[in-house]
């Protein structure tokens, strides 16, 4: 946390939830957005509306304090208990995962981290049929919004790195094809 | 083994297989995309993949790299009992019928197109073969050569569209100025040149048969007789046309 204005601002990974790291990802992908309104957007999802800054230069010191790189690399969580139920996530991507995941980002999507989350966990009493039920996933998908977003990192590093590694070698036999 | 099924070369690719292949989006992203191209070849749905792991799936693409190529440009001049019609002997309403297909999607219409062009053949009282005229619908023979392999006949659109380029270039002084190029507005277009460029599309919209209509004579009973006419015969007709002003 930091404080701003006298009021304690989540700004750690541990802090904010799936649902504001989303919001705060849109913001910083927003090209129509320079860096101070991208900022001052991000302030307002953790709770600091615009017309509460009127000192530019309080602004510039409570946006460095906010931005510090303050992530610890841990451990996946692998397990997590939501309204009495558990549900289990491993980095590990199937080929309908991947599918679906690919479906998630590449549409405009403002939860693709939730909905990435939805589909990586699984919920242990229900069956494989369940999980990918698209209620059950749109459903999930709401439920890991409220959770903390230090939970999607490693899950969004090892898809992404699934993904581009795969693009990779498809790059590359596409060269080697090209040279044969 | 899936990976057995999977063709080796264009030449076990079908027509109707590599028109659904290019028809094929990615919208939903490259690996949804190369699933789908690993259906369509392998004739299966995309759940039926669910169960395979990644390393499988690009075991399963590696074996299919050919398809990011053009298949080879071979066509044939006879396919089974069709026979190629060359193209200096099109007729103008094999010719008209020909630019509405490629200006559309030609690989979409890739049937319709092969089925102007392969035609069936008969020997006439003088011994000699003869092409059945041009009095079906292409859209009723659709179906007839989706089996036939696409090296069989992919070859055809590059050389058709040559055969296009050198007729166009050879008649322009005939063909309509917007024919050749595109509707362009300038950056900000007054009133005048909006009704210009509309009138444009109008006059180009309905070229054809302007066309036809003159040479019947404005004779609508004439209109199959005018489009049976040799493509070439009637454009040399044109040409002779405008450069005696007669």
């Amino acid at each position: 946390m930091i404080e701003v204005l006298g009021r304690k601002i989540a700004n750690k990974m541990n802090e904010i939830t799936v649902e504001e790291f989303e919001k705060i990802s849109a913001i910083h992908n927003n090209k129509e957005l320079d860096n101070i309104e991208k900022q001052i957007k991000v302030f307002e999802v953790v709770g600091v509306e615009e017309d509460e800054w009127d000192d530019f230069n309080y602004f510039v010191e409570k946006t460095k304090e906010f931005n510090t790189d303050n992530y610890e690399v841990k451990d996946p969580v692998t397990e997590i208990e939501i309204d009495g139920y558990t549900y289990k996530g491993e980095l590990k991507l199937s080929v309908k995962d991947t599918k679906l995941i690919e479906k998630a980002i590449v549409k405009e999507n403002k939860h693709s981290v939730s909905d990435i989350l939805a589909i990586m966990f699984k919920r242990t009493d229900l069956s494989n049929v369940e999980h990918y039920d698209n209620a059950h996933l749109k459903h999930k998908s709401k439920l890991f919004r409220t959770q903390a977003a230090e939970i999607a990192i490693p899950y969004l590093n090892y898809v992404t790195q699934t993904i581009s590694n795969h693009a990779q070698k498809q790059a590359a036999e596409s060269v080697e094809s090209d040279n044969d | 083994m899936l990976k057995n099924k999977l063709p080796k070369a264009w030449n076990q690719i079908t027509i109707e297989t590599f028109i659904e292949l290019r028809g094929l989006s990615q919208e939903d992203g490259v690996f949804n995309y190369q699933i789908d191209v690993l259906c369509t070849l392998l004739d299966i749905y995309p759940e039926d993949l669910d169960d395979i792991s990644l390393e499988e799936l690009e075991e399963l693409l590696l074996e299919v790299k050919f398809i990011r190529d053009e298949p080879p440009k071979f066509y044939k001049t006879e396919l089974d009992n069709y026979k190629l019609k060359p193209f200096n002997k099109l007729t103008l309403g094999e010719f008209i019928s020909l630019e509405k297909y490629f200006s559309e999607n030609y690989i979409e219409r890739l049937s319709n197109i092969v089925a102007i062009l392969y035609r069936r053949v008969r020997i006439n009282e003088w011994g000699d073969v003869e092409l059945e005229p041009y009095n079906y619908n292409s859209n009723d023979r659709l179906e007839w050569f989706l089996d036939f392999k696409i090296t069989d006949v992919f070859g055809l659109l590059p050389e058709y569209i040559k055969f296009r380029e050198g007729f166009i270039e050879q008649y322009k002084n005939l063909m309509t100025e917007s024919y050749e190029n595109d509707f362009e507005l300038s950056e900000n277009p007054d009133a005048e040149e909006i009704k210009e460029i509309e009138e444009e599309k109008r006059q180009q919209k309905w070229a054809w048969e302007q066309l036809i209509w003159s040479l019947c004579n404005e004779d609508l009973t004439k209109f199959n007789a005018v489009c049976d006419l040799p493509l070439i015969l009637v454009f040399n007709f044109l040409g002779m046309k405008k450069e005696l002003n007669v």
